[in-house]
Order: structure tokens, then C-alpha cells, then sequence
């Protein structure tokens, strides 16, 4: 065997190895970005794509899962900024309500809490959800955002505080 | 993984974060990905690999672009190694969307792998010289033709008017002026009124800085004869005997340089940006300053490994008002900003 082509299997080992362990778990931080599932997991391939190509310089599983969830995060936002340019244009309901069909209070509560994250300044809903559904670190969110943690740590506090007078204000 | 947040303090924040964690898995259980994911993964993989900026007219080509544009801004942009594809995180508008006029178009010099940007029309392309810090380098401007042949509306401008970025300079006297400029297949001589008296660094600078535009400015050019007023240049440094070329773009050109906003402009919210360079790991930081404080800050993907890449980021929605936008490579040693370039420009 060649050197390159055994450069190329550990690119594809990579691809599929992190498919199994974190496929699931970036398209629903892109969904819960995004509200759209199917555009979701278009950004998350893009980024196992991107990840392939980026292999030789990653090298590691760690440092590769950091490089995925910076590049949802950022394509989720590019489509998100696509879509609101669309909506403008064209208005037509958000996609993916499906939560507020469950009928049940703890739905309702759910989609409440929801709509106000939505609200919320672009960056700071992305810390709240990398914080709360990811679960990550401060320091790995300054990474995924490509932010210093100064700017993590205001952008998570004023996020909770919009979050907790919007929901003052509903309630 | 850790998590970030201490529950015990049993604080009203800490009431609104469980409701906050409950309301995001409950959501997120909700979605199922479908089972093609790996598929498509491999596809687009295939696509990503084949050296499509090499032969542009391909449909890999097409195909690559779309999946750009429909995929959430992941742009794929010619890095130059066959498996280097690089990420536009928040790239607002893919590079492939118009291929005309985008600074790394791919068809351009592939026998050099030099990505030489074509002017889009009625605009040229003007090198000036910048010191970043290291080393005076070449960096870019676009700018209107009043009405000439290309390249002499680029040497007009070159030789008469400032840069746009104050940071630029030009070494040439001011008032020089195009005498002849002629091609016979991929060499232009080129005569001009005065040639500048610099130092060895400063004159290969200028010097290339005057090759640069040419080429840049005439596709069918690679190598420039230079003659003042019909005579061999009196230079001390460099070797006008041949023709020259474009020395390697790492040797001279800017490592980085923000290409959007331009210096001065006026822009509204959204506010993206766009650059090109190399860094190392493709890592290019910038910083949005307001009255000389950090405002925003972040980290986009140029090129790496030698290779120079567009590079693409969003400011997101800044309030009105002016503002400075930095790129830099920060320093592995210190985090200190190497090779910056920046631009001031409004925000309406």
C-alpha cells in the first residue's frame, strides 16, 4: 500500500467512525439551530465533507468533533440567513411546529420556552443551545463559535436575562 | 464533557436553565435523521476530491458549487492540495455565487496553480504595498477603468493615485507615466517614464508590485520587460536582462487581506466579509473594533499549507455606526496579531 491511499482509509475510518458516534446528535444541534431537519442534516453532510478533506491537519477524533460542530454551527447560520432573506420575501410558516402539537402542557411549556429562545440575537441562541442541549464547556463553545470565552460568557448572561423577561412578560 | 453549570446554587438562573434543557431535549428527541446520511457523505466526498478548479467546465464543478450554495454556506474553494477543502464557516454568500467576479476563480493560470483573479468588467486590478509588520507585501484594490486599455487604466491608477486604504503605498515616483506597453505571446514590454530608487527588498517589492498588476490585468501576460524610456532599468538589485515574472505568491503577496467591506464603504446589516489568505491551520482571526474596542471576534478558514484561500465571515447585525474590521493570523507563540490588514467602513 501506498502512503496515499493509506492516508485516504484513515480519512474514510474518520468519516465513518464519528458518523455513527455523532451523526445524530449534529443534525439535531443544526435542527434545533435551524428548525428544519432535512436542511439540517444538508449542513451537517457538508461538514463530514468538509472534515475529509480538513483529515490530514485534524488527525484526531477530539479536534475533528470541534471542527464538525464549528461548521454546523456556521452553516446553520448561513442557511438560516438564506432562509430569513426567503421569508422575507415570500412569507410562509416556520417549519418543523410540531411541538406545539402535542397538545399536552409540558408541549406548550416547551414551545414557549422555545419561541422566546428563538427571539433571541443569532449568537446568543447559540450559546444557549451548545451550552444547554450540547452541554459543552465555555471554553469548547468559544471554539465552535470561533469566539474568546469573554464574548461566550455575555453572550450566554444576556441571553438568559431576554430569556427570563420574555418569559416574565408571557406568563 | 463537564458540564458547564454548577445546579446547586439553586438560583432562579438555574430554574430557567432546566426549563431551557428540557425544552431543547425534548425537542431534539423529535428529530430523527434518515438513514442516507453516510450515503451522501460519500458522494459529496467523491465530488469534493476530484481537482475540479483544474478543469472548471466540469459538471464536479457544478455540482460542487450547488452543493455550496444549497448546503449551508460550506464552501469549497481551490486550496490547492488534492484533499484540501476548505470550510467558509459563515460564509453568507458562497463564493460560487458569481464566478466572475470571485477573487480565487479557479479556471484562472492552472499552469501556474497561481489563482490570478480576473477583473470584473470595467474594474482593474491594482497591487500596492503594505509592511505587515514583517516584510512590505503585495495587496490588492480594485478599481474603475475611466475608459483605457486595462492595463494602462491599472498602471494609470498605480502610478497617479493613492490607494484607497490609506495603509497601502505605492514606491513608485509619483507622475510616472506608460511611455509603450506591447505583447508579443506571454511577454509585454513595457516602457515607462521613471523607475524608483529603493533598496534590494523595497525595489523587488516595487518591482513585482508592477508585474503583479500587469498580469493581473492581461490574462494572455506572464512576464513584464521593463524599459525606461527605452533604456535597461538602472537598478541595483534586479536583473532586468530577462523578462520577470511573478516571483511565488508567498515570496510577496499580502498573507492576508480583507476584500469586504472595502475601505470606507458604507454597508447595511447583515454585514459579511470577505478576505483572502493563508494561515496556518487555514485559521485567520478577526476582530470588529468600534472607537478602538473589541466588539465581535472570531476565527473564519482562509487557506493553509502555502495555499491562499478566500475566506468568508459575517458580522451579523452590528448597530449603526462606524467601525474597524481587523484580519490577522494570531501568533502560535503569543496570540499576538501577525500579518493584519484591516478596514474602517459604516454601518447605515
Amino acid at each position: 500500500m501506498t502512503i496515499p491511499a493509506e492516508r485516504v482509509w484513515a480519512a474514510d475510518e474518520a468519516v465513518t467512525q464519528l458518523y455513527a458516534a455523532h451523526y445524530r446528535s449534529l443534525v439535531r444541534l443544526g435542527a434545533l439551530l435551524l428548525r428544519d431537519t432535512a436542511v439540517a442534516e444538508e449542513v451537517v453532510q457538508d461538514a463530514f465533507v468538509a472534515m475529509h478533506g480538513a483529515w490530514r491537519r485534524l488527525q484526531d477524533p477530539d479536534r475533528a468533533l470541534a471542527y464538525l460542530r464549528r461548521s454546523v454551527v456556521n452553516g446553520a447560520r448561513s442557511a438560516m440567513r438564506r432562509r430569513e432573506v426567503a421569508t422575507r420575501l415570500a412569507p410562509r410558516p416556520a417549519p418543523d411546529e410540531a411541538s406545539a402539537e402535542h397538545g399536552a402542557m409540558l408541549a406548550l411549556e416547551h414551545a414557549e420556552v422555545l419561541g422566546a429562545l428563538r427571539a433571541l440575537p443569532g449568537r446568543q441562541r447559540e450559546v444557549l443551545v451548545l451550552r444547554y442541549y450540547v452541554d459543552l464547556s465555555e471554553a469548547d463553545i468559544a471554539d465552535a463559535l470561533g469566539i474568546s470565552r469573554g464574548a461566550v460568557k455575555s453572550h450566554a448572561s444576556r441571553g438568559m436575562a431576554a430569556l427570563r423577561s420574555a418569559l416574565e412578560a408571557t406568563a | 464533557m463537564t458540564s458547564p453549570h454548577d445546579p446547586r446554587d439553586g438560583s432562579h438562573d438555574d430554574q430557567l436553565a432546566a426549563r431551557l434543557r428540557d425544552a431543547l431535549t425534548s425537542e431534539a428527541d423529535m428529530v430523527q435523521p434518515s438513514d442516507d446520511g453516510l450515503q451522501n457523505i460519500r458522494t459529496g466526498i467523491d465530488t469534493a476530491h476530484r481537482p475540479w478548479w483544474r478543469h472548471p467546465a466540469t459538471p464536479a464543478l457544478a455540482a460542487a458549487l450547488v452543493l455550496g450554495l444549497m448546503a449551508g454556506g460550506i464552501a469549497v474553494i481551490a486550496g490547492g492540495g488534492d484533499d484540501e477543502v476548505t470550510v467558509g464557516p459563515a460564509s453568507g454568500t458562497p463564493t460560487a455565487d458569481d464566478g466572475t467576479a470571485s477573487p480565487t476563480t479557479p479556471s484562472d493560470s492552472p499552469s501556474t496553480g497561481t489563482p490570478t483573479p480576473v477583473p470584473i468588467e470595467g474594474d482593474v486590478y491594482v497591487y500596492y504595498v503594505m509592511d505587515d509588520g514583517q516584510a512590505p507585501r503585495l495587496y490588492r484594490e480594485q478599481r474603475p477603468n475611466p475608459g483605457m486599455g486595462p492595463v494602462d487604466a491599472a498602471l494609470a491608477t498605480l502610478f497617479n493615485e493613492a490607494p484607497v486604504d490609506p495603509q497601502y503605498q505605492s514606491p513608485w515616483p509619483a507622475g510616472t507615466t506608460v511611455r509603450d506597453y506591447s505583447t508579443s505571446g506571454d511577454t509585454a514590454t513595457l516602457d515607462v517614464s521613471d523607475y524608483p530608487k529603493l533598496g534590494a527588498r523595497a525595489e523587488e517589492i516595487a518591482v513585482q508590485q508592477l508585474v503583479y498588476t500587469v498580469t493581473a490585468n492581461d490574462k494572455a501576460v506572464t512576464k513584464v520587460r521593463l524599459r525606461i524610456d527605452g533604456k535597461a532599468p538602472p537598478s541595483g538589485h534586479v536583473d532586468w536582462s530577462q523578462p520577470v515574472s511573478r516571483a511565488p505568491m508567498l515570496d510577496v503577496q499580502g498573507l492576508i487581506w480583507l476584500l469586504t467591506p472595502t475601505e470606507g464603504a458604507s454597508v447595511s446589516s447583515p454585514v459579511d466579509f470577505t478576505g483572502y489568505g493563508t494561515a496556518f491551520e487555514a485559521t485567520i482571526s478577526w476582530q470588529l473594533r468600534q472607537d478602538g474596542k473589541v466588539v465581535d471576534e472570531g476565527t473564519v478558514m482562509g487557506g493553509s499549507n502555502g495555499e491562499f484561500g478566500e475566506f468568508t465571515g459575517s458580522l451579523g447585525d452590528p448597530p449603526a455606526g462606524d467601525y474597524e474590521l481587523r484580519a490577522f493570523e494570531a501568533s502560535a507563540k503569543d496570540g499576538s496579531p501577525q500579518h493584519v490588514d484591516t478596514k474602517t467602513f459604516t454601518v447605515e
